[in-house]
């Protein structure tokens, strides 16, 4: 097929342009404003991560830049090219893997990957698809009698039958066992040492930290925070974090007053924040004090009624960075 | 590959699903041919009134007076059309929204113009089988003669199924979920079926003023007339044609107008 898109070609020589360049970004249902202004770049071979809660936006940002959805305003070059001017174009070329599986029906594994691949100008051959993603024992099976793991292989799998250059993964480990969770993320791995672009959205913090370069914290359709998971942590989440359950007689004020806290967060468990863990953890648990005191239970078997219970100290995650970013967790 | 080539390989994807799918197999095949066989059977050799009113010694007046199954294996023929074409097409096409493989499909650069052609021409190749099917048993258990007008029927249920395809795609941006498609496709077909007296001449003009608003009476007039169970030269009957193809045009304009690719968003 023979046709003129003049600039993107001739721009992409260049080798500077991003996958994906994204500017002020707008979708509507309704009153909903679902994408509120967003503006982000993707460049070659970056596994790009979208993070945020259900509802943040993620999802419908993911398919205007797949070219299934239309913005009420902004524009988004991907490739060098107009997705909504070009949507086919850019359909050729990318690989979706949508947050439902959607797979075709009443169709053996085999048959599902020939479908697709009949679907592109230029596709791997199946075989080889099929034995990347460890699917050969299945290959003659229906789709509707897989794992949840091996649906959601095959799917990235009919993701990757056109060899994209840049491939989108909406919640590719939603709903998996923590077994098929990581099976998942050595996929990722694989298709990034491949060299292609990878854009994932989750709401699995672990996930972001582990698998992306750059993490975009999404919330109400704008963009909180975008940076590597380490800067975002050291800017966000600085020190170390000590998690318990909240006792009787020990609020959120006595907390913030004692000596090396930088910040309480209350969210059913209390988060204390500080660069000086073993301070704050010595007087949290001191003999002495009024809390331990108060608490029936003290000098017991530690279980009792009033103690500091479930205690946990971490460093900075992800998840601590969206709480200090939006006073909200992640899945709430 | 070509559009067309892409149209033929999705074409066969949507046979071998159906053919594996036995709920719409039986829907669109066993319905019909159950009917056939359980009425064709009581009224063997009995003799029903077509196109005309029963008078009060019970004489057929206005019509012609045929055997029962002359006039109920192309009904029932008609209706397989009907289950496979709107009712199966329906379902399934919800089901695929819902579970997001129709958007799954957006995502790909197969042109939507070639995925409607796929299901379509699947629903149409079932039609021409399940009408053959009819035929053959109508046939050979009832002796009903084999269609009068071959070409006027194959032209009658290829442009009926085309029309009863594109209604039921119409329908489907009014369907709210998979689990209410079989009853909306049942709902909307079972009484207009009734009273466009595809069992038996009710001799009622009020339903049969009301079944002539709708397409499905006039598939069966003319599958009737091309079968050769109304006395016709040709076979031919252009006013029925005429009417579905008009369904047909404003199935098409609801469909582009309507017509969405994903379940609303909860």
């Amino acid at each position: 097929m023979i046709h003129a898109e003049p600039m993107p070609a001739a721009v992409r020589l260049r080798g500077e342009m991003a996958d994906i360049d994204v500017t002020g970004l707008v979708k509507r249902y309704g009153d909903v404003v679902a994408v509120d202004g967003l503006s982000f770049s993707v460049q070659k071979g970056e596994v790009f991560g979208m993070l945020g809660p259900n509802g943040a936006g993620k999802t419908t940002t993911l398919e205007i830049i797949e070219g299934l959805r239309v913005p009420d305003a902004g524009t988004v070059q991907v490739l060098g090219t107009d997705v909504i001017a070009h949507p086919s174009t850019v359909k050729e070329r990318i690989g979706v893997q949508l947050q439902a599986t959607a797979l075709p029906e009443f169709t053996k594994v085999r048959e599902a990957v020939e479908l697709f691949a009949a679907l592109y100008r230029r596709s791997r051959p199946v075989n080889e698809v099929i034995e990347e993603f460890n699917l050969e024992e299945k290959a003659d099976t229906y789709t509707d009698k897989l794992s949840g793991g091996q649906m959601q292989r095959l799917s990235i799998a009919l993701a990757l039958i056109n060899d994209p250059d840049l491939v989108f993964l909406d919640e590719p480990t939603t709903g998996l066992d923590p077994q098929a969770r990581l099976n998942i993320w050595t996929v990722i791995e694989g298709i990034r040492k491949r060299g292609k672009t990878v854009v994932l959205t989750t709401h699995y913090m672990e996930e972001a930290e582990r698998l992306c370069d750059r993490v975009a914290v999404i919330e109400r359709g704008r963009i909180v925070a975008l940076d590597t998971p380490r800067r975002l942590i050291v800017e966000h989440a600085p020190g170390t974090t000590i998690e318990f359950a909240l006792v009787s007689g020990l609020d959120v004020e006595t907390l913030e007053k004692l000596p090396g806290v930088d910040r309480v967060v209350a969210d059913g468990r209390v988060s204390v924040t500080t660069r000086t863990p073993e301070a704050v953890l010595h007087a949290l648990l001191d003999p002495q004090a009024p809390w331990a005191a108060a608490a029936p239970g003290a000098g017991g078997d530690g279980e009792g009624e009033g103690t500091i219970r479930d205690l946990l100290v971490r460093h900075g995650t992800l998840e601590d960075v969206f709480l200090s970013l939006t006073g909200r967790s992640l899945r709430e | 590959m070509s559009d067309l080539a892409i149209g033929l390989r999705q074409v066969r994807a949507e046979q071998r699903a159906f053919w594996r799918n036995r709920a719409a197999a039986l829907f669109g095949f066993g319905f019909p041919i159950m009917f056939l066989l359980i009425f064709g059977t009581i009224f063997n050799k009995q003799s029903t009134c077509v196109d005309g009113t029963i008078g009060a010694s019970g004489q057929c007046v206005g019509g012609a007076e045929v055997p029962y199954n002359n006039f109920f294996v192309p009904a029932m023929a008609a209706w397989g059309v009907i289950t496979t074409c709107f009712s199966n097409l329906t379902i399934g096409v919800v089901n695929r929204r819902d579970n997001g493989l129709l958007k799954r499909l957006r995502g790909t650069p197969l042109p939507s113009a070639a995925f409607v052609s796929g299901v379509l021409g699947s629903a149409l190749i079932s039609a021409v089988i399940v009408v053959a099917l009819t035929a053959v048993v109508g046939h050979l258990l009832y002796q009903a003669p084999w269609p009068a007008h071959p070409l006027p029927a194959l032209v009658t249920v290829l442009l009926a199924g085309l029309v009863f395809c594109v209604i039921g795609l119409a329908i489907t941006p009014f369907i709210p979920n998979a689990d209410a498609a079989p009853a909306v496709v049942n709902f909307t077909s079972l009484p207009i079926l009734f009273i466009s007296g595809f069992f038996f001449n009710f001799n009622n003009a009020v339903f049969e003023d009301i079944a002539k608003v709708f397409p499905i009476y006039w598939f069966k007039e003319s599958m009737l007339t091309a079968f050769g169970t109304e006395p016709s030269s040709s076979g031919w009957n252009g006013q029925d044609l005429l009417v579905m193809l008009v369904w047909g045009v404003v199935g098409l304009a609801v469909t582009l107008r309507f017509f969405r690719w994903e379940s609303r968003r909860v």
